[in-house]
C-alpha cells in the first residue's frame, strides 16, 4: 500500500478532470476558471462540500468564501485551491491511499 | 455461522399517500401495487414533525427523529458567522448511522439509491448512489467509484436524465404554466426509468441483502398536478387533460417498474413500500412570513429588495435568501420556504446583534404567541395553526441545530420568504403540498394481510428493515419494528433479536457506536465498525 501526498491544487484538479472527462478535451490547469468547465453552478457547491469533507474543514471553506463574497465561478482552480488551503486545510494531512 | 435470510427490498415512494393511490388501485392504473397491498400489512405512516423529504428519509434510514439525526431541511443553517447563512446538507450532517452502514457492519451487502444526505457517500459494503446530486457531479458521488463506468456503459444509463435538474426544479417549485405540466410529468417518467434500470442492473449484477431505492417523481408530480389527479378533475381544458393523462402514464409505468423489481428479488424477499410523507392540496393563500415579521418589528429588509407580485415562495437561482435582510436590525427571519421555519438571531457575545441567551426564551415565546394570533387581513382568519418550538418538537443531541420555530399553517402549504405588499396573498395556481401522513406496506413470509396497522412512524422503517434482515436493532433507535405486521406464529419462530447495546449515534469526528454485541461475531463486527469510522 502506498501513501501519496497531494497538494490541494492537485486534489482539486484531479476531481475536476474526473468530472469533465466526458465532455471536454480542455487541458485543465490551475489557471482554468471554475465557471468555464461546463459544470452546473450547483456542482461547485458539491465540490466545496467534498473539499471540506476530505480535508476535515467542517464549514470553514464555505464560510470564508461567504465572508469575502467570493464568486466561485470566476475563480481559477489555483486561486480556489489557495483559498481552501487558507481556510485551514493542511494538504499534508490528506493522503490518497493506493492499494 | 451465518443463517441465510431472505433479501429485503425497500421501495421508497416519495410523497406517496393512500388518498392518491387508492383510486389508481381501483381503476386498474396500478394493478401490481394494488395486489401487493392486498397481501401486505399496511397502514398510515406518520412523518417527521415537519414533513419534508430530507428530514423524513433521514428518519426512515436511521430510525431516529430529526432532533437526533440532525437533518431538518435541504439546507443547514449556520448562525456562527457574521450573518446567518446556510449550506446544503451532506452526509456529514447525518449524526446517526443509517441502516446501510449498520447492515454493512454486520457483513451484509447493501444497495442504496437516490436517498438524500448520502453525499459524500458512506463507505459501505455495497453500492451507494446519492440523491439530489447534479449529473455533472454524480461520478464523484457514487460508491464505489468503480461502479460508475459500469452504470454508464453496461447499464446504459444517461446521467443527465437520471439526476435532478436543479434549474428545472427551482422553476417548478414556483409553479409552471398549464401547458408545461404534461412535460413536467413526462420528465419524471424518464427519470424514474433511469433509476429503475439502475436498480434492476444492480439486483442482477451485484445482488445485495438490502436493496433500497427512492422513486421521487410522485412528490414532484403532486406539487404541480395534485388537483388534476383528484377526481372530479378541477380543470378540463386540453392542457390539463394532457397533463393528467401523462400523470396517469407515470403511475402506470411506476407500477410496472415496482412489479419487475419485486419479481427480480424473488418470492422469499421481504418487500417494504414506504413514503416519507403524504400529499394534500395547498391552501389558496400564501403567507409571506417575513413581511409579517417586518410589520411586527422583528425584521428589516436590506436595501432595494424587490416586492414579489407573482406568488413565488423563494428566490430564483442559487442566491441565498440571507441577502434579503438587514441583519443588524433583524432578530427573526424565515430563510427557506421548505422548512416553514423561523430562526431567531442569537447574540453569542455581549454587543452582538440578536437576542442574548438570558432573553431568548421570553423572546421566542412572545413571538410564538404573536404568530398564533396573526390573521389574514383579507379573510380575518388565523394564519398559523400551530407553532412547533425547537426544544419540544426536536428533542435530542442535535436540537440546537433545529429551527427555533416551525409553523404549521391553517391553510396548508409552504411559507414564502420573499417581500410582498401584504402578509398574505392569493396563490396564483393550484398547488400540492406535503401531508404529515405517508404510507407503509410490508409483504413477505410470515406477514399477515391487513390494512389496519396503526401508530407507525417513519422512524419505524429502519428497525423494520433490520428485523426483516434478521439483524439486532440498536437500542437507542426511536423507531420500533412493525411486529404487528407478522403472524404470531412467525414471530415465535423469528423473535426480535435482543436490542443491540451498540448505539447508532456517531461520535464527533465520525466515530460512533460502542458496546457489547453477539459474542461469536463481536470481534469481526468491531473490526468492520472501526473500518467504517464508528469506533476509535
Amino acid at each position: 500500500m502506498t501513501h501519496i501526498q497531494y497538494s490541494m491544487a492537485d486534489f482539486i484538479l484531479g476531481i475536476l478532470r474526473e468530472l469533465t472527462q466526458d465532455w471536454t478535451d480542455l487541458d485543465l490547469t490551475e489557471d482554468c476558471r471554475l465557471g468555464e468547465l461546463g459544470l452546473e453552478s450547483i456542482a461547485l457547491v458539491y465540490l466545496i462540500a467534498e473539499v471540506q469533507h476530505q480535508y476535515g474543514l467542517e464549514d470553514k471553506l464555505i464560510r470564508r468564501l461567504r465572508e469575502v463574497q467570493a464568486d466561485v465561478r470566476a475563480m481559477s482552480v489555483g486561486d480556489f485551491a489557495a483559498f481552501a488551503a487558507g481556510a485551514g486545510a493542511d494538504p499534508a494531512q490528506t493522503r490518497v491511499v493506493i492499494a | 455461522m451465518t443463517v441465510p435470510r431472505p433479501a429485503v427490498l425497500l421501495l421508497g415512494l416519495d410523497g406517496a399517500t393512500f388518498d392518491v393511490l387508492e383510486p389508481l388501485f381501483q381503476d386498474g392504473t396500478m394493478p401490481f401495487l394494488a395486489g401487493l397491498r392486498d397481501r401486505a400489512a399496511c397502514g398510515p405512516l406518520a412523518s417527521t414533525p415537519h414533513p419534508i423529504s430530507p428530514a423524513a428519509w433521514a428518519s426512515a434510514i436511521t430510525g431516529r427523529q430529526p432532533g437526533h439525526h440532525g437533518v431538518f431541511d435541504f439546507v443547514r443553517v449556520d448562525q456562527d458567522n457574521s450573518r446567518p447563512a446556510y449550506t446544503l446538507v451532506t452526509s456529514a450532517d447525518l449524526r446517526c448511522a443509517s441502516i446501510f452502514e449498520i447492515a454493512s457492519c454486520h457483513g451484509r451487502r447493501v444497495t442504496a439509491l437516490n436517498f438524500p444526505c448520502m453525499f459524500p457517500p458512506p463507505q459501505v459494503n455495497g453500492v451507494v448512489v446519492p440523491g439530489y446530486v447534479p449529473w455533472s457531479y454524480l461520478g464523484r458521488a457514487v460508491h464505489p467509484r468503480e461502479i460508475f463506468p459500469r452504470l454508464k456503459e453496461e447499464a446504459g444509463l444517461d446521467l443527465r436524465l437520471l439526476a435532478v435538474d436543479w434549474d428545472m426544479e427551482r422553476r417548478a417549485i414556483q409553479g409552471l404554466p398549464k401547458d408545461e405540466l404534461a412535460r413536467w410529468a413526462e420528465l419524471h417518467i424518464i427519470r424514474e426509468e433511469q433509476w429503475f434500470r439502475m436498480t434492476r442492473f444492480l439486483i442482477e449484477r451485484c445482488p445485495a441483502d438490502l436493496t433500497a431505492v427512492v422513486f421521487d417523481g410522485i412528490d414532484r408530480l403532486q406539487h404541480l398536478c395534485l388537483h388534476l389527479l383528484q377526481l372530479p378533475a378541477e380543470d378540463s381544458d386540453r392542457a390539463s387533460e394532457r397533463a393528467r393523462a401523462m400523470c396517469i402514464r407515470y403511475f402506470r409505468r411506476l407500477d410496472e417498474y415496482l412489479a419487475e423489481l419485486v419479481a427480480l428479488v424473488g418470492p422469499d424477499a421481504y418487500v417494504l413500500v414506504v413514503s416519507d410523507h403524504g400529499a394534500q392540496r395547498a391552501g389558496d393563500r400564501i403567507f409571506y412570513v417575513n413581511v409579517w415579521l417586518e410589520q411586527q418589528g422583528y425584521l428589516r429588509w436590506a436595501d432595494r429588495v424587490p416586492t414579489d407580485e407573482a406568488g413565488r415562495l423563494a428566490m430564483d437561482g442559487n442566491t441565498e435568501s440571507t441577502v434579503l435582510f438587514n441583519w443588524a436590525a433583524t432578530t427573526a427571519a424565515a430563510l427557506t420556504s421548505s422548512s416553514n421555519a423561523i430562526i431567531i438571531r442569537r447574540a453569542e457575545r455581549p454587543g452582538d446583534p440578536g437576542i442574548p441567551p438570558d432573553r431568548y426564551i421570553a423572546f421566542r415565546d412572545r413571538l410564538a404567541t404573536q404568530l398564533l394570533q396573526a390573521t389574514d387581513p383579507e379573510t380575518g382568519e388565523r394564519i398559523v395553526e400551530r407553532v412547533l418550538v425547537r426544544d419540544e418538537a426536536f428533542p435530542g443531541a442535535a436540537c440546537a441545530d433545529a429551527p427555533d420555530l416551525t409553523l404549521k399553517l391553517k391553510s396548508p402549504g409552504f411559507i414564502s420568504v420573499l417581500r410582498a405588499d401584504a402578509t398574505v396573498r392569493p396563490r396564483p395556481a393550484p398547488y400540492g403540498t406535503h401531508h404529515p401522513t405517508g404510507i407503509f406496506m410490508l409483504a413477505g413470509s410470515g406477514v399477515r394481510a391487513t390494512r389496519s396497522l396503526a401508530g407507525l412512524s417513519v422512524a419505524d422503517v429502519a428497525p423494520s428493515v433490520l428485523h426483516a434482515l434478521g439483524l439486532p436493532i440498536p437500542q437507542d433507535m426511536d423507531g420500533k419494528p412493525a411486529l404487528a405486521a407478522y403472524e404470531p406464529s412467525h414471530l415465535e419462530r423469528h423473535p426480535l433479536r435482543s436490542p443491540q447495546a451498540l448505539s447508532s449515534v456517531r461520535r464527533a469526528g465520525g466515530a460512533g457506536p460502542a458496546g457489547e454485541y453477539d459474542p461469536v461475531a463481536e470481534a469481526d463486527v468491531m473490526d468492520r465498525l472501526r473500518l467504517l469510522g464508528y469506533l476509535e
